[in-house]
């Protein structure tokens, strides 16, 4: 059970993206007939915003605000004061992002592109840091770098889909 | 010349609120009558999206993510790695500030909404830091401080007051 535990923690972006990606399955899939194109994108869209970014984002805050020698190890980093500013810019787009589950499409569309801005900007310094420190820490080399290159990728996909579904033709 | 580069760029964020709400005022006074009490609400709003928001935080990123070591001695820190990920953050808040200024009222408020949480809980730990350190706060990080708590305020204030404008005008 420990282990279990150490592994979700340890990779919680990864196990928030896929119990995203399942729980949007299912609920489209027990909804059926009655959704249109456009309500089974939306559903998709909506746990992406939910669970990898809201609460994943929350999350970092937690353990980069309050455990920043865990998280600064676990990256392979020295612990630092600017994982306050990390902390806090989580929760920024954390909260935001919990927010976009349920906005509209002039809310989640700020919301997918501060997300998409943050991920990939943070994806480019942990390949920095694997290029010229050959840092290949599971904090800095794993899940949360893949994590980081395809959530934005998912959602912008989703994003677009929602948004041509629901524009009158 | 020096020492006002050097206070302009030591104080990026002060001057950009200054220059912001100036600007703001000065386009109320100059197109006067013809605007209505919610254009007046919207063009603070704009300048205040502009320049101490997209425009600071655009600094915050280059300086951040280019002269790490400069703004690190700034706040008598170390240089670390994790100043990219705050970088990234700033560009982000950078482009959604600068997105802003024509947007609709739904990105707008997620705009504040992620910049209010994030300048008031970075300088609640710098606060926090400044009352272990027995009050002692640095001339720029003080700076820096008052503009975290003043900026979202102001945004707020005048989101607030534009959109009850619109809506009543329904």
């Amino acid at each position: 059970m420990d282990t279990i535990i150490t592994y979700v923690l340890s990779n919680f972006s990864v196990v928030a993206f896929l119990f995203a990606l399942i729980l949007a399955l299912v609920v489209v899939l027990v909804r059926g007939n009655s959704l249109t194109d456009g309500d089974r994108y939306d559903i998709f869209l909506r746990y992406l915003f939910l669970f990898p970014c809201g609460i994943a984002g929350i999350y970092g805050f937690f353990l980069h605000g309050f455990y920043p020698v865990l998280s600064a190890e676990s990256i392979g980093w020295a612990p630092s004061p600017f994982q306050w500013e990390v902390a806090v810019a989580n929760l920024g787009f954390g909260v935001v992002c919990i927010f976009a589950a349920r906005g509209g499409h002039g809310f989640r569309l700020a919301g997918l592109i501060g997300v998409s801005i943050w991920f990939w900007g943070d994806a480019i310094g942990h390949i920095q840091q694997m290029l010229e420190n050959h840092d290949y820490a599971p904090g800095n080399a794993g899940s949360w770098f893949w994590t980081d290159v395809l959530i934005p990728a998912f959602m912008i996909v989703f994003y677009s889909l929602w948004r041509r579904s629901v524009r009158p033709a | 010349m020096d020492v006002v580069t050097t206070c302009i760029l030591s104080n990026f964020s002060l001057v950009a609120l200054w220059l912001a709400l100036v600007l703001a005022l000065i386009s109320v006074l100059v197109r006067g009558s013809s605007l209505t009490a919610g254009d007046e609400y919207e063009t603070f709003l704009r300048y205040l999206f502009l320049f101490p928001g997209a425009f600071a935080c655009f600094y915050v990123f280059l300086i951040y993510g280019f002269f790490p070591g400069i703004a690190a001695s700034s706040l008598d820190w170390a240089p670390s790695p994790f100043q990219w990920e705050v970088a990234s953050a700033g560009l982000a808040f950078g482009i959604m500030c600068l997105l802003s200024l024509r947007s609709c009222h739904g990105f707008r408020l997620a705009t504040i909404i992620g910049f209010t949480v994030w300048l008031w809980t970075s300088s609640w730990g710098y606060l926090m830091e400044v009352i272990g350190n027995d009050g002692v706060v640095s001339m720029e990080g003080g700076v820096w401080l008052c503009v975290d708590f003043i900026l979202p305020a102001l945004m707020l204030l005048f989101y607030v007051a534009w959109r009850r404008t619109l809506d009543s005008s329904k």
